[in-house]
């Protein structure tokens, strides 16, 4: 009995866990299927009377859904792709070669992390605006292009890659490129598909730099075209709001899925 | 390099209202284009602003129609984010010139862009003294101090704080409409029902907010600022107001305890009222199409209560035309601008959003159509503009809003400290050279 019990804990914690994370979604989901008038007399019901889509077919005449989303899954998409791509090379300097000043550039990378981005936000716009690079997919992305974040965990990652694989590599003729990309990357894949897939959500669902950075519907992300839907000065119809936040949600959801067995491998090291 | 996960972590209020505050008075007004934008050989008017849902979709079917009458002028309307959002991301494009044509901002912010020389004085723009505006909405009306101002904003959505009750629960009750501040706790008092599974329907609510604190340290008789331009923010006047909801929630239990700050307070206060959990509450006259809509029950409208005197603040945003767009862009806005005020789009934007009407011949029409006598709360917020208090004509308004006062409220109604040390407090900060 005892040790039936202790085989059910686990179970049990990530059970409680699990709805934890699950219900806010869970509420989302259920209240976007209502309608306001069930929602404003009783916000506490669980369920809706009826299945009400209507709220999903005003998401759809309000913004162009599809146009927003492209939008930001190249954004979000190719900072990720840059992320990586760049944090490799970095990633190898730092952990594989010896150089004069090495601790001092890590130092200087773990130094990033601690930038508030209020010291940082207003010279990167006022420089983006002097380039006339507002309102262009080009302010969305490069700002991003290099993470401290990245460039950390891919340095951590290669350390635990022994250096003869390495050398091994010179002695066959491999150049530089060759071993951080075609050798050295496969071996730390969890790593990559961890940064790619949390930089890319991260990046997906940001509000703010698209926000300060487009002044035009051109290149527009969801995350502003959701910011549409919400009405502060004369009453907000909640149930807008959610579906606004499913129809959002739902491709990061689907990504996560997708990638699921490899980000399960990344976190668990294997 | 910019890190990667900092706009996960900050609100982003806080990042914008930082990212505004960085840019310096001198750096705005510094940069304007030359050249107006022109789109198939018609001037592009760029119009930024910060409706959302159902309002925002009124807007746009103005605009549409605008863009449909004529064939010399596009409007371009762009939604900017929230109010607050909409006004720092002007602030910086204007620094960074690349400022729109025309935008809407909050009431409180004008004198501090008028100060900072970003907005286009309006006077001499063709039929820009002519305008019918209600009196206590326009600008000359809605500050003290703005006599010898140039005309820098048009009314557009405008509303002033008003009471709610529920019709139902007041008939049940035998209960009136408070008229006096003491009158409000002896109603909150009989209206308020614990029940023995702990549920509370609690007899008047008000959203912790600024504009509310105004309200009440109006009727207090205070003032904001004293005629001589110090910072009194209303003296024993502020005190009082606080004091007054402290005893609510805190002494007689009667008001619901605050559920949030800013916006977040006003809705979830108009969503307890909708569910009958509050009977009474103080809001803003925008929402009445809101709640008369989705109320099941009688949503009675009346007067904010007084102590030493009646007064309500006005609030909403004000139509402004930017500076440093070219000349060209700017007259064509203006058009755009002053057509938005004729009769029959004023009277469109009043009655499909909950706004007031902003032209007397507007008010006149509503009158003569019986809009009032089938909308008998819209008229008691009309009738509420005999009691308007002007906003002082002070640059250091909005930060006395946003940065002195409105962080303190909430904190002083939750933990009950002493009103006159907070006050006293915010007093020095709002003193202290911004």
């Amino acid at each position: 009995m005892t040790a039936s019990r202790a085989r059910l804990l686990p179970w049990l914690v990530a059970a409680v866990a699990a709805a934890a994370w699950l219900f806010p979604y869970a509420w989302m989901v259920l209240t976007s299927f209502k309608t306001l008038e069930e929602i404003v007399q009783d916000p506490t019901a669980p369920l809706p009377r009826h299945l009400d889509l209507d709220a999903y077919r005003e998401v759809f005449a309000a913004m162009p859904v599809w146009r927003y989303t492209a939008v930001t899954a190249v954004m979000a998409g190719s900072i990720a792709a840059a992320q990586v791509a760049l944090a490799l090379p970095a990633g190898y300097a730092l952990a594989k070669l010896r150089f004069a000043g090495r601790p001092f550039a890590v130092g200087v990378v773990l130094a990033c992390l601690l930038v508030p981005a209020q010291a940082t936000f207003v010279p990167v716009f006022l420089m983006f605006a002097k380039l006339r690079m507002v309102d262009t997919m080009g302010a969305l992305i490069l700002p991003f292009a290099a993470s401290a974040l990245g460039t950390f965990l891919v340095r951590q990652a290669m350390m635990s890659v022994p250096d003869e694989l390495i050398e091994a590599a010179r002695m066959d003729g491999a150049s530089e490129w060759t071993i951080v990309y075609r050798i050295l990357a496969p071996a730390i894949r969890p790593t990559l598909v961890s940064l790619l897939l949390v930089s890319f959500v991260l990046h997906y669902s940001d509000y703010f730099w698209p926000l300060v950075m487009t002044t035009d519907d051109g290149v527009r992300t969801l995350p502003l075209g959701v910011a549409l839907l919400r009405e502060q000065g004369t009453g907000v119809r909640w149930h807008i709001v959610m579906a606004g936040n499913v129809v959002l949600s739902a491709p990061v959801l689907v990504l996560f899925a997708a990638a699921q067995r490899q980000l399960m491998r990344a976190v668990g090291g294997r | 390099m910019v890190r990667g996960n900092f706009a996960g972590v900050i609100a982003r209020r806080e990042l914008l209202r930082a990212w505004a505050a960085s840019l310096a008075l001198g750096h705005l007004g510094c940069a304007r284009r030359v050249r107006p934008a022109r789109e198939e050989g018609r001037v592009v008017v760029t119009f930024w602003y910060a409706y959302g849902d159902r309002i925002r979709k009124v807007l746009l079917s103005l605009v549409e129609r605008y863009n449909a009458s004529q064939t010399r002028i596009r409007v371009k309307a762009v939604h900017q984010g929230d109010y607050f959002e909409a006004l720092a991301k002007l602030r910086t494009a204007i620094a960074a010139g690349a400022a729109p044509t025309a935008s809407h901002v909050v009431l409180e912010v004008l004198p501090y862009l008028a100060r900072a020389g970003v907005l286009e004085a309006l006077d001499d723009y063709d039929g820009a003294r002519d305008l019918p505006f209600v009196s206590q909405l326009a600008q000359r009306g809605s500050f003290e101090g703005a006599e010898g101002q140039p005309l820098f904003g048009l009314p557009f959505n405008r509303s002033t704080p008003i009471a709610f009750a529920n019709g139902r629960i007041l008939e049940e009750e035998g209960a009136e409409m408070p008229r006096t501040w003491d009158e409000l706790s002896a109603v909150a008092r009989r209206l308020t029902r614990r029940g023995a599974d702990g549920q509370v329907r609690w007899g008047f609510e008000v959203p912790i907010s600024w504009w509310y604190w105004v309200a009440a340290l109006g009727q207090a008789g205070g003032r904001l600022i004293e005629p001589g331009g110090g910072v009194s923010l209303g003296d024993a006047a502020g005190e009082d107001a606080i004091r007054f909801w402290q005893r609510l929630v805190r002494v007689d239990r009667v008001m619901r305890p605050p559920p949030g700050r800013d916006y977040q307070a006003w809705q979830a206060t108009n969503e307890s009222f909708l569910q009958g959990r509050v009977a009474t509450m103080w809001s803003s006259t925008a929402y009445v199409r809101y709640l008369e809509d989705n109320a099941r029950f009688p949503v009675v409208a009346a007067p904010l209560p007084r102590r030493a005197r009646a007064s309500v603040p006005t609030g909403g945003t004000m139509l402004v035309l930017l500076r440093a767009a070219p000349e060209e862009e700017k007259k064509a806005g203006w058009e755009f601008l002053r057509w938005l005020c004729d009769d029959p789009q004023t009277l469109e934007w009043a009655t499909r959003t909950g706004y007031m009407p902003v032209t007397r011949p507007a008010v006149k029409r509503l009158v003569d159509t019986g809009w009032y006598e089938r909308h008998p709360n819209d008229r008691v917020a009309y009738d509420q503009l005999a009691d308007v208090a002007p906003w002082p004509w002070s640059p250091d308004l909005f930060r006395l809003a946003r940065d002195v006062v409105e962080p303190r409220l909430e904190e002083a109604v939750l933990t009950g400290r002493d009103a006159h040390e907070l006050m006293d407090e915010a007093r020095e900060e709002a003193r202290a050279p911004a």
